[in-house]
């Protein structure tokens, strides 16, 4: 009776710990006044570039030309929408790992680790704060969109489009999972986050269609979540992609899996690894 | 000021069967063991592997193996003060790390507050409070208040009773009127306060205190000292272990010391009883500008010297003379110096101190 008891206590704790986590990001945030003026010009800058780059290599927002093999004259919506769910991606690989990192770095990984909650709660509460972060983020992209630029992405199809990117959630915290461990392991991030954020931007479908890339470099895309998401959520907008949107969303939800499962495997290695190495604060 | 007093739950840890059981819901205190026994070690032993250079690798030499705690056996008893004593490296903080389950032992067990540390992780979690010697364990850009809470909620506190828990801690601390500041413009002193604060949040009945006053100026460690041991260890009961390479913190302190070198534990008692394992009565201690095997024969031949301890401490010769008087031998110490082309640079004459018993049992002094 006293376990069973524990646990219940125990678990309706760990769900208030994630607001005080949620809390302590902001709060953390906040004192840093320079990111909010970040956070405010960024989506301007990123769907501006996305918008003069389709001036300059298509002439404008629709081309005949990119119908050919995207099956959509829609260029602009269709890097937009590549580009608002590939920042969820981009935020899973460098936000967990990174904010391990940043913990390691200031000294106080060490006081956390040792704190009753499980690491999954900590994980859980960080990942939340990115999510909402990309949230904001990518709803800002489309509003911004919508309000400056000749396309209209504001309406109630975005629920749906939250809701398909919101399936990406479990392979989100797998590459989470995944990069924390790396961090608890080989410490630096940097590098090899850029290359991972870099290698999924090229193989999935963000700025182009899978049919432009080499057959070996597209088998690749079919590995990865975010393929699904973004072929999901194109389907439903009618911008491209000749597939049934029901396959795409079971695919999205059987890779789903296997990265929470991969990933979280690697973060219970990698965290044990470090205990034993002494290596959980080390630089 | 009382457990009671400060609105903290008396944490009843006797007398109680040796099952699992849970104890009031405010801070998921666990207990498992009816004896007086807190902490209990056994064989623990913890190897690091040092990694080689790149050249190293590639001629595939082997990694060198440091044994950072090495087969120790400890108890610590409940509401004891324990201090283990060791020159940097020793091996004070890899225990304490293996105790409060950031490190996982290669070989041996223990157990604490009952717990396994390896079978029963969040038990022990939950049992313990930890400050590390590092200044920066706190977030600096919060206050110390908005740290102590979210550090509470990691202790899975009750929501509805951390802001009182945290006003209680910064109470008993003495650093209430500082709860809104930033950490970062804390005196180093006042940081490890809330550090200790933040130890102190989930009632534990075990403390980890990791050289706690080092780097704080000497009259505030003097403050802080006697705040761990009356208001933390007496008041509070809480059982206290503590690392320190300062003798003079370790015998003021603690109820018993260990003396910890190369992994090993070489001595363990109390202050006193260590202090009357050495029968001379008087130390004199000389800083020499050189120390030949000639002239320590000669002196080791004098009447009332005992023993003669050659130790080489910050790149100077020292030589620790055991004695049972010091003004009965001292001229012929000088003559003995002046024949062998050596002067002294410093003398004095001393009672035995902590570290004299150190240097006797390991032959190197605290400060490695």
């Amino acid at each position: 009776m006293v376990s069973e008891l524990s646990k219940g206590v125990r678990l309706s704790r760990e769900l208030h710990t994630i607001r005080y986590i949620l809390k302590k990001e902001l709060k953390l945030w906040k004192r840093y006044p320079s990111r909010i003026l970040f956070i405010l010009i960024m989506p301007f800058l990123s769907i501006l570039t996305l918008y003069f780059q389709g001036m300059g290599l298509v002439g404008g927002t629709q081309s005949s030309e990119f119908e050919s093999f995207a099956g959509t004259q829609d260029y602009l919506v269709f890097i937009i929408l590549g580009s608002a769910v590939f920042i969820f991606v981009s935020t899973a690989i460098w936000g967990v790992g990174n904010s391990i990192r940043r913990e390691q770095m200031m000294g106080t990984l060490e006081s956390i680790w040792v704190t009753p909650t499980s690491k999954i709660t900590i994980f859980v509460g960080v990942a939340l704060f990115d999510g909402l972060f990309s949230s904001y983020v990518a709803f800002m992209q489309l509003l911004i969109s919508s309000l400056i630029l000749p396309v209209n992405l504001i309406d109630l199809r975005l629920f749906v489009i939250i809701g398909i990117a919101f399936l990406l959630i479990f392979a989100l915290y797998g590459l989470g999972f995944f990069f924390t461990g790396f961090v608890l392991i080989y410490k630096e991030l940097e590098d090899f986050t850029n290359m991972i954020t870099s290698a999924i931007k090229m193989v999935t479908p963000v700025s182009y269609p899978l049919s432009v890339l080499p057959a070996p470099v597209a088998f690749i895309a079919l590995f990865i979540p975010l393929t699904y998401a973004l072929q999901a959520i194109r389907k439903y907008m009618g911008v491209g992609e000749s597939g049934s949107l029901y396959q795409y969303l079971g695919l999205l939800l059987v890779f789903d899996l296997i990265f929470l499962v991969v990933g979280s495997l690697f973060f219970r290695y990698a965290e044990r690894s470090a205990k034993r190495r002494g290596a959980i604060a080390t630089y | 000021m009382c457990p009671a007093q400060l609105g903290f739950k008396s944490l009843p840890r006797r007398h109680i069967p040796s099952q699992k059981t849970f104890i009031g819901s405010e801070a998921f205190y666990f207990v498992k063991s009816g004896d007086d026994i807190a902490i209990k070690t056994n064989d623990l032993t913890k190897i690091f592997l040092r990694r080689n250079s790149l050249m190293s690798r590639l001629k595939k030499k082997k990694k060198i193996e440091v044994r950072a705690v090495d087969g120790i056996d400890l108890e610590v008893h409940e509401r004891e003060l324990f201090g283990l004593l060791g020159p940097n490296g020793a091996g004070k903080t890899s225990l304490i790390k293996l105790l409060s389950t950031l490190l996982l032992p290669d070989k041996g067990t223990a157990s604490v507050n009952g717990w396994d540390i390896e079978k029963n992780s969040f038990e022990v979690r939950m049992s313990i409070g930890l400050t590390l010697s590092s200044e920066r364990q706190l977030y600096w850009k919060l206050s110390a208040q908005e740290n102590l809470e979210y550090f509470a909620s990691l202790y899975l506190l009750r929501p509805s009773e951390i802001r009182q828990r945290v006003e209680d801690t910064l109470e008993l601390l003495g650093i209430a009127d500082q709860r809104d500041m930033l950490i970062e413009n804390f005196s180093s002193g006042n940081r490890q306060k809330v550090a200790l604060a933040r130890a102190l949040l989930n009632d534990p009945p075990i403390l980890f205190l990791d050289e706690p006053t080092i780097g704080l100026d000497p009259s505030f460690s003097k403050g802080f000292r006697k705040l761990i041991k009356d208001r933390i260890n007496k008041s509070e009961s809480k059982t206290i272990l503590l690392t320190t390479h300062y003798m003079d913190e370790a015998d003021q302190l603690c109820n018993r010391i260990a003396f910890i070198n190369e992994g090993r534990i070489v001595a363990l008692d109390t202050p006193r009883n260590l202090k009357r394992s050495i029968d001379e009565k008087e130390i004199i201690t000389l800083n020499l500008t050189k120390a030949s095997d000639a002239m320590v024969s000669e002196l080791e031949r004098l009447e009332p010297i005992h023993s003669i301890e050659r130790y080489v401490q910050d790149d100077s010769n020292f030589m620790k003379i055991y004695t049972d008087s010091a003004s009965s031998c001292i001229q012929d110490i000088f003559g003995i110096l002046i024949k062998h082309g050596s002067h002294a640079t410093y003398y004095r004459t001393s009672k035995p101190t902590l570290e004299d018993v150190f240097i006797k049992i390991t032959g190197s002094g605290l400060d490695g």
